[in-house]
């Protein structure tokens, strides 16, 4: 991802020895990441494999045969048949009279932190700390609940100025927007004279943070770490597919935040802004809670087996009459299914689908890292099955022709889970007079609410399984999380 | 398959167990009667037994000096609660010193087993275990205590303010 990323295939594997452990790792390369790597722990915290290596944090030391003293192991080189111990007494000492330092001036005000849980602080104090503070002096007083930018709380006191954060924005976005200023025990990060933070990947700033100084302000005090589940999916903000996990509080059943999941051909170890945000659709109150029917030109909440019943003398009509349109915001297993029932079951060859195929297979990013223009997780994969029906001529642009001039009756319409990906959808679609029936099967609709006639509440990408292609037409898997709304169906369970 | 049964007339000897237990029940009647043993008898709605200090009723949310609730919503009370009946929406104070602080703070007293774990889990000593346990009511909304109620019902007259970290 990085230029300082770790060089790969071409340098030569060697063995050395971790704690009596033979490892491989390749040579030249990181020894803390080649530590990490082969699952010896040794604790960190300004080392972070998508960054540069500043190695001022002082805690990842170890003892390596033939060298005088212990080295820090991010900036230390793999060389052949080096010994490396991590559990000597000189290195557990430095390890825990380390962490007395970083923790003189730390104001240790965890019950208000959202970082409890999860911080590097307290769980290296509880590994290698359990020391009695020997410090006299008062703490050092910084300044505290700074927001910085739409999505960024800073607090200077909590920090320990491991400078992830500035390296993040000198390295990935290059956009350089925080740096330390002043010296000694009043140095503090932030950005110049609290600027806002302008950029599409500023939360990754929070994910890195090893600490509480810099904390989400979607996530801030909406619930604590250790109430939430985390999945493993993907982002369906567009169609880069990055690697996320969901964090999910199964028994409130409410969805609390993504964060990136490291996957190198994909994202590395980033994901932006927007797609982040993704996960705000799935909420209860956006949503269709339950099957909509229109009776006396009202939509009246109903219970599936009458829509179901409904569904039964809808799918009865000739086949030419039935139409259906698919944005590409399923599963591929979904999107499937759809074009499995309309051909095979009912016969119609009237699917037509959103996806656009030029845009679809666009690699070029809109802010030179991840984010793409085209807004749905799965085109590409819409765009194949269709082509495997023989199908993938038949486009919006042909949709809107053909509305007008052929005599359908009935039309089903595979909504969006993502209306922010879909500004436009259905604007321009009219009351026309040979349409009967109007089905509508999605999670979330606003305007057009009037339109349908029968609206069926499905899964987001959270609740379900299934997999997203991205643009490179890579298949990625997604898991399934909690069901958020009791009444929403699965597609293959709608249409059977 | 045939199980002997004891003789009919084996029933008759009843009388001699209950005569036993008559006994038993007659010597109690009169060391009491005649208050040869002093029992403890409180007349209990007129007096009441005392509790000890360690006694788990009814919860206190404690105060800070100015008044304000102490609690700082870390939600360990409700994380350590077995009978799951804490339930805390924390929001954002505006003084940025306070930071954090509960918006809401129910608990509801017909789920609670009045364990004391809250009182223990508290890094602030914002959750105490009072005196009261006399709760009985009529509805089970009633049960479901409140803030406001925690903090400052009329039976801690004007509530109870924790120094400590103050």
């Amino acid at each position: 991802m990085t230029s300082h990323s770790e060089p790969k295939a071409k340098n030569p594997m060697v063995k050395i020895t971790a704690d009596g452990k033979v490892i491989e790792a390749p040579k030249g390369g990181n020894l803390l990441k080649a530590l990490l790597d082969n699952g010896v722990s040794v604790p960190h915290y300004c080392y972070h494999p998508g960054l540069s290596v500043a190695g001022c944090c002082r805690m990842c030391f170890v003892e390596v045969e033939g060298q005088p003293r212990p080295l820090i192991s991010c900036n230390a080189t793999v060389t052949e048949n080096m010994v490396v111990k991590t559990q000597t007494e000189t290195v557990k000492n430095i390890q825990k009279w380390n962490l007395a330092f970083h923790l003189i001036n730390h104001p240790l005000d965890c019950p208000i932190c959202d970082q409890a849980g999860e911080c590097g602080l307290q769980n290296y104090y509880m590994q290698f700390g359990k020391y009695e503070s020997r410090m006299e002096e008062e703490k050092v007083k910084k300044r505290k609940v700074i927001p910085i930018g739409d999505h960024v709380m800073l607090d200077t006191e909590r920090c320990i100025l491991c400078s992830r954060c500035v390296r993040f924005f000198d390295e990935v976005p290059k956009t350089s927007e925080m740096a330390i200023f002043n010296r000694g025990d009043r140095s503090e990060i932030g950005t110049y004279e609290d600027k806002a933070l302008n950029n599409n990947y500023t939360l990754n700033s929070v994910d890195i943070c090893p600490v509480g100084a810099l904390t989400s302000r979607d996530f801030r005090f909406k619930r604590r770490v250790w109430f939430l589940k985390d999945i493993p999916s993907i982002c369906p903000g567009c169609s880069t597919g990055c690697n996320v996990t969901i964090s999910q509080d199964p028994i409130e059943k409410r969805t609390y935040r993504m964060r990136p999941r490291f996957n190198e051909e994909v994202n590395g170890y980033w994901m932006c802004d927007y797609g982040r945000m993704r996960y705000k659709h799935t909420h209860r109150e956006s949503r269709i809670s339950t099957p909509l029917i229109k009776k006396a030109a009202t939509l009246i909440p109903t219970e599936w087996d009458e829509t179901k019943h409904e569904l039964f003398t809808i799918f009865k009509t000739p086949a030419s009459q039935i139409s259906v349109l698919i944005t590409p915001q399923y599963t591929s297993e979904d999107i499937t299914h759809i074009y499995d029932f309309f051909t095979k079951t009912i016969g119609t060859q009237n699917i037509f689908h959103c996806a656009d195929s030029h845009l679809a297979s666009d690699s070029t990013v809109t802010d030179e890292l991840l984010f793409r223009r085209d807004k749905n997780p799965n085109s590409q994969g819409l765009l194949k099955i269709s082509a495997h029906y023989k199908l993938q001529e038949q486009n919006l642009s042909l949709f809107q022709q053909k509305l007008k001039s052929d005599p359908w009756t009935i039309l089903f319409i595979f909504g969006p889970h993502d209306l922010e990906a879909y500004p436009e959808f259905l604007s321009w679609f009219k009351e026309n007079n040979s349409l009967k029936t109007k089905i509508y099967i999605g999670t979330q609709v606003k305007h057009q609410i009037p339109l349908f006639d029968l609206l069926l509440p499905t899964l987001t990408f959270i609740e379900t399984e299934g997999t997203f292609v991205n643009f490179k037409g890579l298949s990625q898997k997604l898991s399934r999380g909690v069901k958020l709304i009791p009444e929403a169906k699965p597609i293959c369970e709608i249409l059977c | 398959m045939l199980i002997k049964r004891p003789p009919s007339y084996h029933k008759l000897f009843f009388f001699r167990g209950m005569l036993l237990g008559m006994t038993v029940t007659l010597k109690h009647f009169i060391l009491n009667l005649l208050r040869i043993r002093k029992i403890p008898t409180i007349q209990y709605p007129e007096k009441k037994r005392e509790r000890s200090a360690r006694f788990k009723g009814k919860h206190i949310l404690t105060k800070k000096l100015d008044g304000s609730i102490r609690c700082t919503s870390c939600l360990l009370c409700q994380t350590a609660c077995p009978a799951r009946c804490i339930k805390i929406t924390p929001s954002e104070h505006p003084d940025p010193k306070v930071e954090k602080f509960p918006i809401s703070f129910q608990i509801d007293l017909l789920r609670c087993v009045m364990c004391g774990y809250c009182e223990e889990a508290c890094p602030v000593d914002a959750i105490r275990m009072g005196q009261e346990y006399e709760w009985a009511d009529y509805s089970e909304s009633s049960f479901i205590m409140d803030k406001e109620y925690l903090s400052n019902r009329p039976a801690l007259q004007g509530g109870v303010i924790s120094k400590v970290n103050s």
